[in-house]
């Protein structure tokens, strides 16, 4: 497969903070990918430099093979792009705009028509044609935009946070939208919501402070972290002893099998009675483990009840990925808001390192505010 | 230059949904009209000099530089600053259209709304041709010279509006620069520069450009004049725009 986007050691600083530090991936054509991060944690940035909105510092970029900075219109003719406010001519009619919109992107006069009823079709504009858009709601303009971005059927969609701002049935259809058009586009999604990325994309590039911290399938990027497997035990054992003391005891018990690492407490299943006791293990990824533990609960003479693996959410495998990476870099990373933050003023302050697990939940950086992060052309205040 | 036509189109019809430039429109026309009828008033008076009324109506009075620089400064001002502030500047950005196409679409446009403003008044060439002889000559002169030194304003403004994300410091900064270039003629009435720069001073003001083309003068030192603050000006604006990004 060819190579969609090409990133090479991307570099974007501002004035007083590196938005995105050597930051290098590469796509596939044909491929959702989801572009994970927290708020402000460049997501933004590099996409604009993708669509050659913003030059990068350092290293390079290419769009099908032609270069962001020295081809940009060329670039240009081959991406759908959704910027992350949505920014639209308040005063144009839906279906005005959009065939303004085909036509400057260089769809031929007799297939103009087409392209815009397809694409409003497929995003579900078609009764909003005559109306003004700085009337609509939102999730309209979002549509809009979204059937902006494809009115010219380019190979490329880069769609900056597209579910933002939208209610949950709208998120849902909008996440199938994306889906459908990854049929026949390569989509590029940046979003700081989990279960979208889960939901929708074939790869996951996470960015993290301006840098990259992980690319994969969401499954190779679960396999990536999780050195370390998630055991859920639970044993019977009828002694009289006290709950308490035999709970402790197996813990202990637990605890000096070799490859385990952390054993914690936990509710047992409903019905499993008095003298059942549950456990999440953290243990590494060697085979043997569990059949440690099989022949410990034999010696013991505990009756195993249960003993599966659990696989790690994508957030669990994020936060651990951030988390890492925090540590590493000595950083505190206690709250959000700070200067070298890329998602820059008001709004996203809150978040810290908060990536959203909800599938509503997401508000907080919409407006104006998220304009000002890249262009830092604020002459007079 | 494959798109200019669909990007003045739009800007056009943006121009003329914007209610900033109807109460422009609006408030031109009655200044027009006032002062169309102050100069018949005025000249129609036994005392009166000598002239024709369109010279004295293009540049001729106070006036007409009242009503020019103002609208001059205002019809631009939201050419580039309302759609960064807006953000619809990255929308536009990252069409396939180069730096070039959005500033001169922008100018042309502001430019045509400009020229429309003064299609009314050819009422008062209408009128005054009911009641005697019109000499046509100075009357396109004037209207020449107020299309070129518009257009010489209005690319200035352009350029403010380019430069900033605020419609009104694009306006105001506009409106310095007019004013400044207006005013540069009174220095040539100074002793102690009478003489040395009168040349440069009457050059550069654009008050006596106006004076030329309203008795009728077509001179191409008068053309080149506003052509060259407008190269000059959109160059700066495509660089400033382009420049943008560099920060």
């Amino acid at each position: 497969m060819a190579t969609a986007i090409e990133v090479e050691h991307l570099t974007k600083t501002f004035p007083g903070r590196v938005a995105v530090d050597d930051v290098s991936f590469s796509i596939e054509q044909g491929k959702i990918v989801g572009f994970l991060g927290p708020n402000g944690a460049g997501k933004t940035t590099t996409i604009r430099m993708l669509t050659c909105f913003l030059p990068a510092t350092h290293g390079r970029a290419a769009v099908m093979g032609f270069d962001v900075f020295d081809q940009a219109i060329e670039v240009r003719r081959r991406i759908g792009y959704l910027p992350e406010a949505t920014p639209v001519y308040p005063e144009m009619r839906v279906e005005e705009y959009l065939r303004y919109r085909a036509r400057l992107k260089g769809v031929p006069r007799a297939k103009v028509t087409a392209a815009v009823e397809q694409a409003m079709e497929r995003t579900g504009t078609v009764e909003a044609r005559r109306r003004i858009v700085g009337h609509l709601s939102k999730g309209f303009r979002q549509r809009v935009g979204i059937a902006d971005a494809l009115v010219a059927s380019p190979p490329i969609l880069i769609l900056d946070e597209p579910t933002i701002g939208l209610d949950p049935n709208q998120i849902r259809q909008t996440r199938e939208l994306i889906r459908e058009l990854g049929e026949d586009h390569t989509v590029f999604l940046s979003t700081h919501i989990l279960p979208e990325v889960e939901q929708v994309c074939d790869r996951v590039v996470i960015i993290h402070k301006g840098r990259l911290s992980g690319e994969g399938t969401p499954a190779e990027l679960r396999e990536r972290v999780s050195q370390g497997v998630r055991l859920k035990v639970e044993v019977r054992w009828p002694q009289d002893v006290g709950r308490e003391r035999a709970r402790e005891t197996i813990r202990g018990e637990l605890e000096r099998i070799e490859g385990v690492r952390a054993v914690t407490a936990t509710g047992g299943a409903p019905g499993s009675g008095d003298d059942s006791y549950s456990f999440a293990v953290l243990a590494s990824s060697d085979d043997q483990v569990r059949d440690r533990i099989f022949y410990a609960a034999v010696e013991a003479d505990w009756i195993l009840r249960e003993l599966t693996v659990e696989a790690m959410s994508l957030e669990e495998v994020f936060a651990h990925i951030t988390n890492a990476e925090d540590e590493e870099r000595g950083e505190d990373d206690s709250e959000g808001g700070d200067g070298d933050e890329a998602g820059g003023e008001g709004g996203d302050g809150d978040e810290g390192k908060g990536v959203e697990t909800s599938d509503e939940g997401e508000d907080g950086d919409e407006g104006g505010d998220d304009d000002e992060d890249g262009d830092g052309e604020r002459q007079e205040g | 230059m494959s798109k200019l036509h669909i990007l003045i189109g739009r800007e056009f019809k943006a121009l003329f949904v914007s209610p900033v430039l109807w109460v422009v429109l609006v408030m031109f026309l009655f200044f027009q009209g006032f002062s169309f009828w102050l100069l018949l008033n005025f000249l129609s008076q036994p005392m009166a000099p000598e002239g024709a009324p369109m010279q004295y109506f293009f540049g001729g009075s106070m006036l007409y530089w009242l009503c020019f620089h103002p609208t001059c400064a205002v019809i631009p001002m939201g050419a580039i600053a309302a759609e960064r502030r807006n953000g619809t500047l990255e929308t536009l950005m990252t069409a396939p259209v180069t730096d070039l196409e959005v500033i001169l679409s922008k100018f042309l446009a502001c430019w045509g709304f400009f020229g429309i403003l003064w299609v009314p008044t050819l009422a008062y060439v209408l009128l005054l041709s009911q009641y005697g002889e019109i000499d046509l000559g100075p009357v396109c002169a004037g209207y020449l010279g107020t299309l070129l030194l518009g257009g010489a304003f209005i690319s200035i403004g352009i350029l403010t509006s380019t430069a900033t994300r605020n419609q009104i410091v694009a306006a105001i900064a506009a409106l310095g620069i007019g004013l400044f270039l207006f005013l540069l003629a009174l220095l040539a009435y100074l002793p102690s520069t009478m003489g040395s720069h009168e040349d440069l001073f009457n050059y550069v003001s654009i008050w006596s450009h106006m004076d030329d083309w309203g008795k009728g003068i077509v001179d191409t030192r008068h053309a080149a004049y506003p052509l060259s603050i407008m190269v000059l000006s959109l160059f700066c604006s495509v660089r400033l725009l382009e420049g943008r990004r560099w920060r």
